[in-house]
């Protein structure tokens, strides 16, 4: 396969040489799931060099205790073959490594660090054929014709590939899931993408969704659960509404992220995953930093770097070309000029989402010629405020584990805002909410923690 | 004659596959980890030998 073929859905042929064989065994480990051959010696390695197409070759440059780097000479015929060369030696004297560049190695690298070098070298390969993919995202997978969110999105795209944490800043609906499961199409990761609203959780289910859990753990732990940080091993763990967990849940997560283990509820031994971590909020993470609700030592884990998504307001130019791709394949619309100029104007503040509930309405409800009237009429009641509005996660928590968490956390969320609203002051929060004092300190103590 | 460097060389590559090896240990699958343990042991093993070799080749007059 070469770049520009289909980096998705083929495993990439890869020729590893080396004449050590433990070498070898930890590399059919940190490759599993590619499409692997060894070579121990020169001659060995020779052969296949001549007689496989490989996208990928690791070549050490000793091939033997007394050998003479015979690994360089091997260099010339796997880029003569169109093979992406690749040196992995214990060798490092400036001259060896500028030799294997001059000879056409495209990376070299010094033994030790093999399991992330390879996950970054495979990611590196597929993105140099898919960096011309990154272009034709803006008109399939994250439609935007506003020059500012294309610069920013292809910015964060270049580190797809790496295990930088990404912080995803903007109001609901801007696109930050869509960026995050893009981060991670591109990322070269064999393992999942695992998602996760921690806004849908009181603290002790966050606890047990995020670590998992052993049988027993507590009432109603009738089985064995793998968290989701497990889940996400070898792939990608986006983390939504950041702001929504308490201090205490911060640092537990800190502590997993920075050391790639964590203990599930309930076990005495610690679990490992290799996990990337992708965050996003849509409140102001400044305001979230001042009021101590976001830790910094967390936030400094999570945002090593930040991109904010722009509201649909300030990037009006892709509200049509928007709407031309929720209806592809489906009815066209026709739009009245006067349709044209409402939407235009309307500030859309629930965003895509907004747009697309829009469109699947008057797709559904019109014969397809919107006029200023349908456009009036449908776009006003989408901006009624929906009485009892939830949140598909919550619906979803909800169905697994019962009502009870999701009201107690809707119920937490109110009060924390209320109480925000009012500037701390809880006797306005008690007189407007109409709650006992009870429940505020509660709530109070618990955000403290 | 073995060279030094390529002695030291080969220490240094064998040192590093052990322990990229028991660096991730718990990673390795239940049933590979007995083939595993004895690549390592015989990895171990040159390491000591190529060890004791390079003490002779350092007590050679220059």
């Amino acid at each position: 396969m070469v770049p520009g073929g289909n980096f998705y859905m083929d495993r990439l042929k890869i020729l590893v040489i080396d004449d050590d064989r433990l070498a070898r065994d930890i590399m059919a480990d940190n490759l599993a799931g590619q499409a692997v051959e060894f070579a121990g010696d020169k001659a060995a390695a020779e052969r296949k060099l001549k007689a496989g197409h490989y996208d990928i070759c690791f070549i050490d440059l000793m091939l033997g205790e007394n050998d003479n780097y015979s690994g360089l000479k091997l260099i010339p015929l796997a880029v003569s073959k169109g093979i992406y060369s690749v040196v992995m030696s214990s060798c490092d004297t400036e001259e060896t490594i500028s030799q294997a560049y001059a000879l056409g190695c495209k990376e070299f690298y010094v033994k030790g660090n093999e399991r992330a070098n390879v996950t970054a070298i495979i990611a590196r390969y597929i993105q140099g054929g898919a960096s011309k993919k990154v272009e034709g995202i803006f008109s399939k997978e994250f439609i935007t014709n506003d020059p500012g969110t294309r610069s920013m999105v292809a910015e964060v795209m270049k580190h797809a590939s790496t295990s930088l944490p990404i912080l995803l800043l903007g109001p609901s609906g801007t696109g930050k899931t869509t960026v995050a499961k893009l981060l991670h199409e591109h990322s070269g990761r064999a393992g999942r993408f695992v998602d996760m609203n921690c806004g849908a959780y009181t603290d002790e289910l966050l606890e047990a969704e995020l670590f998992g859990c052993k049988k027993g753990a507590f009432t109603g732990a009738n089985e064995n659960r793998t968290g989701k940080l497990a889940q996400a091993d070898k792939g990608t763990l986006f983390l939504d509404e950041i702001g929504a967990m308490s201090r205490n849940m911060q640092v537990k997560l800190l502590k997993a992220i920075e050391e790639k283990s964590f203990y599930p509820l309930g076990a005495d031994k610690p679990e490992y995953s290799d996990f990337r971590v992708i965050s996003a909020t849509l409140e102001d993470v400044q305001e979230l930093l001042a009021e101590n609700k976001l830790r910094f030592d967390f936030f400094q884990r999570v945002h090593g770097m930040t991109v904010t998504l722009k509201p649909l307001a300030q990037r009006k130019c892709d509200i049509f070309p928007l709407i031309q791709a929720l209806t592809k394949g489906k009815k066209r619309l026709a739009f009245a000029p006067e349709a044209k100029e409402y939407l235009l104007a309307h500030s859309w503040p629930g965003n895509a989402r907004e747009l697309k509930t829009f469109v699947d309405i008057v797709t559904t409800g019109t014969d397809g010629q919107i006029t200023l009237e349908i456009v009036n009429h449908y776009v006003k009641q989408l901006a009624a405020p929906a009485a009892f509005a939830f949140t598909q996660a919550q619906y979803d928590y909800a169905l697994e584990h019962g009502l009870a968490g999701v009201v107690e956390n809707l119920q937490a969320g109110i009060i924390r805002r209320n109480l925000n609203e009012n500037h701390g002051k809880k006797a306005a929060t008690l007189k407007q909410l109409k709650i006992s004092k009870r429940l505020l300190y509660s709530v109070v103590t618990k955000a403290q923690k | 004659m073995p060279d030094i460097s390529k002695i030291r060389h080969t220490i240094k590559s064998k040192t590093t596959s052990l322990k990229e090896a028991a660096e991730f240990m718990h990673k390795c699958p239940d049933e590979k980890i007995r083939a595993r343990i004895a690549l390592m042991r015989e990895t171990a093993q040159d390491i000591v030998r190529l060890l004791i070799e390079l003490e002779a080749e350092l007590q050679k007059p220059v």
